[in-house]
Formats: C-alpha cells, structure tokens, sequence
C-alpha cells in the first residue's frame, strides 16, 4: 500500500492573524494532508492567493470558511 | 563539449536532455533538496495513478482497512479498495448497488473533518472504469497543481540562495522531471523532442 509522508518542516501555527499561510500551515490547520489543499483548490473549495514568484498561500478568510461552523 | 560562462555541461540529471555546468548542478541540487518531500510524493502518488489505470500490474488492487464508510450523516458506501493512502487521508473506490464512487476519508482528529464529516464523494457514477478513469484524470490536474507550486518554491529557493546566477535551465530541468513523474509517456516523448532539435541546430 502507497504510502507518503507529512512535511516534517512544517512550522508550528501561530494563532495571531495572519493575512495568508502557507500550504503545510493551512494543511496543519485543518488537520489533513497538504494534498488534499491541493484537492480542495483544484474543486474549487479553496481559492488560494500567489505569492511573489507564484507559489499558493491559503487566505485566513478561505481556512476560515471551510471551519465555519465551528 | 559547449560551454556556458566558461564551464562545461557535464552533468545529467534525471528526465532532462541538456547536461548542467557544475554552477546549475549545485544549484539544481539545492532546489531538489528544498522540495525532496513534495517530489517524493509526486512520484508516489503518480506510481499508484499508473497502477490504477494498469490494472494487471496488480498495483490498483490494494486491501482496504475499512469495510464501509459513511459519506455525510447516513451515506454509506461499501469500500472496494484503497487506491492511494497518504497518512492523513486516504482514497478509496466504493460501491452502493450499481453506483460507484471515489470517496476521499481524513483522519478522525481531523478539524476539517470535524466540520465538513469524515469523508467527502470525489467522483460518482455507474461505470466502474469511468469513474476511476475520471479520477485519474482529475488526480493528475491536482497533481500538475502541486507541480506548478513546487517550480514555484524552487524559484523562491534558487532567488534567495543563488541570487547571481541564472537557473532557467535548473528550473527547467525540474519542471521536466514533475512532468515524467505526472506522465511518464507524455513527458520522454517531449524530452527526446528537444534533445533531437538541439541535434539539429549544432550541425547547421
């Protein structure tokens, strides 16, 4: 059975209120793996921003939404 | 041997024609090291699209763990197999009457699943083939998402560590390899493409 692992570099989430987070953040956020951020963007459950040389970040507003009912 | 800012191309690196200067190896080196998880998934996770597609190579035909899920409060779905398990989700090919479905399940502590339910309906239908042909096929546009924000990380990596040089060929070189790991036929034939073309251009 396939099995990959979590980024291990993943730094801790910090509670204060951040605009945007990276891709690992968000996923720790959530409590699932950084690829299914990846799903959830490519469904259009998540819309993510660009940084400067493109790479995803994750909107706070975004996170906030697919926990909105906590 | 061609020769660029007085240094010979003498390194090959994996799924690319062109051979780098020990200046662009270095640097390749270390945009690989930046991104090795993500790279390491990407094949992962390709590898187990090429079993689901080839299914005589036995690798689309994993156990499941679970007999059945509970898609929602009360959609239940009996489970067929596992066809790609990372260690807070997996995807599993499930079965109700004549429908089928590629259902994504997260881990139980899980705060998106707390809010959203445990596990969420990727792709639905009545042809078994169709829906995992459909998933594939989906799976590999997420995949070619996690492709575009690697190139992206490499290029943020390359910026801050080798701000003097130019790694157009080292980005393009990992570009290729994400591309082979995505498609591996797809992607020879666009590699040996160029490598003829280049060919062509120094007998002229």
């Amino acid at each position: 059975m396939e099995t990959t692992t979590a980024i291990p570099t993943t730094p801790p989430v910090e509670t204060s209120e951040r605009l945007a987070y990276s891709l690992e953040e968000a996923a720790q956020m959530l409590g699932v793996h950084y690829f299914s951020i990846y799903r959830l963007i490519q469904r259009g459950k998540l819309k993510p921003c660009r940084a400067l040389r493109g790479k995803f970040l994750i909107p706070r507003t975004e996170l906030l939404k697919l926990l909105k009912s906590e | 041997m061609i020769k660029r800012n007085g240094q010979p191309g003498r390194h090959s690196v994996p799924n690319y024609s062109g051979r780098l200067t020990d200046d662009e190896n270095e640097a390749y080196q270390t945009a690989v090291a930046s991104v090795q998880p993500q790279l390491a998934d990407l094949g992962t996770i390709g590898q187990a699209l090429r079993g689901i597609e080839s299914p005589s190579t036995g690798m689309g035909e994993r156990p499941a763990d679970p007999t059945e899920i509970t898609v929602g409060s009360s959609d239940r779905w009996q489970v067929r197999r596992c066809l790609v398990q990372l260690n807070q989700s997996e995807v599993f090919l499930c079965q109700k009457g004549t429908e089928f479905a590629v259902v994504e399940r997260f881990s139980e502590n899980s705060r998106y699943a707390a809010v959203n339910g445990p596990a969420e309906i990727m792709r639905t239908g009545n042809n078994e083939r169709q829906v995992l042909q459909d998933y594939v096929e989906n799976e590999r546009q997420t995949l070619q998402l996690l492709a575009t924000d690697l190139t992206a990380r490499v290029r943020e990596t390359l910026a801050a560590q080798h701000p003097e040089q130019n790694c157009k060929r080292v980005v393009e070189a990992i570009t290729r390899r994400c591309d082979c790991e995505i498609n591996p036929n797809q992607s020879q034939a666009e590699t040996i493409a160029p490598a003829l073309q280049q060919t062509h251009g120094i007998r002229v």
